[in-house]
């Protein structure tokens, strides 16, 4: 994120940025889809 | 989702557990002693679910309302004193006058990491103690940290780092 037409548009809207890169976000998807399974169920204990 | 790859993410979206001024309770300490009234609107989105974590391990004394039928009602009801907290996006709260004036501030954060505008505000895991309840607590906040996400189909971008339609590696 270093286009500055962008970042001045992103300023102009008042858009929040604190990015990070495709593989940061991956891991951060990969460690939800390998939550143990005793984690699981008491997350799901909490919505009933 | 095996199909897709991330972009990446533009901003985390952390929500924050906003409290009124003049509550019966207004710190983390004092929430473990004296209950207060929370606002929500569906038991399936953060203004349930982020109390809900807090109550069962956190032993915060929630009294839970879910009768809200939107999340614009939820700060008028704040305003008004029928509640005296509500969860949501701080994004969507931090330019709200009653914020920007202090009659209502953030008092836990949701996420995994602090927001770089709330570096004092605690993160739910960070006031429980139950093991189990700060694995929860990482899990439900762990969208949050996804965030402001792109996907493309992996035919497009494969994880070999090739920039999307032509843009020039250096603006990524």
């Amino acid at each position: 994120m270093k286009d500055p037409e962008f970042l001045r548009q992103a300023a102009e809207t008042f858009a929040e940025l604190d990015p990070k890169s495709g593989l940061e976000t991956e891991a951060i998807s990969n460690a939800i889809l390998a939550t143990p399974p005793d984690v699981i169920k008491s997350a799901i204990a909490i919505s009933k | 989702m095996q199909e897709f790859s991330y972009i990446g993410s533009f901003a985390n979206v952390n929500a924050v557990f906003m409290i009124r001024e003049g509550a019966p309770a207004t710190t983390v300490e004092e929430l473990k002693r004296t209950p207060i009234n929370v606002g929500c609107n569906t038991p399936v989105g953060v203004s349930y679910i982020n109390p809900a974590i807090m109550k069962k391990f956190g032993e915060l004394e929630f009294n839970i309302i879910c009768g809200y039928p939107g999340t614009a009602n939820l700060p008028i009801a704040l305003a008004r004193g029928e509640i005296d907290m509500v969860t949501g996006a701080w994004t969507a709260w931090k330019n709200n006058s009653e914020v920007t004036s202090a009659e209502v501030r953030p008092i836990i954060q949701s996420g995994l990491a602090r927001h770089k505008e709330l570096p004092d505000v605690p993160l739910m895991q960070e006031v429980i103690c139950d093991p189990v309840g700060k694995n929860v607590a990482e899990l439900m906040s762990a969208g949050s940290a996804v965030g402001r996400a792109r996907l493309l189909l992996r035919a497009e971008f494969p994880p070999s780092g090739l920039p999307p339609f032509g843009m020039p590696s250096t603006n990524l």
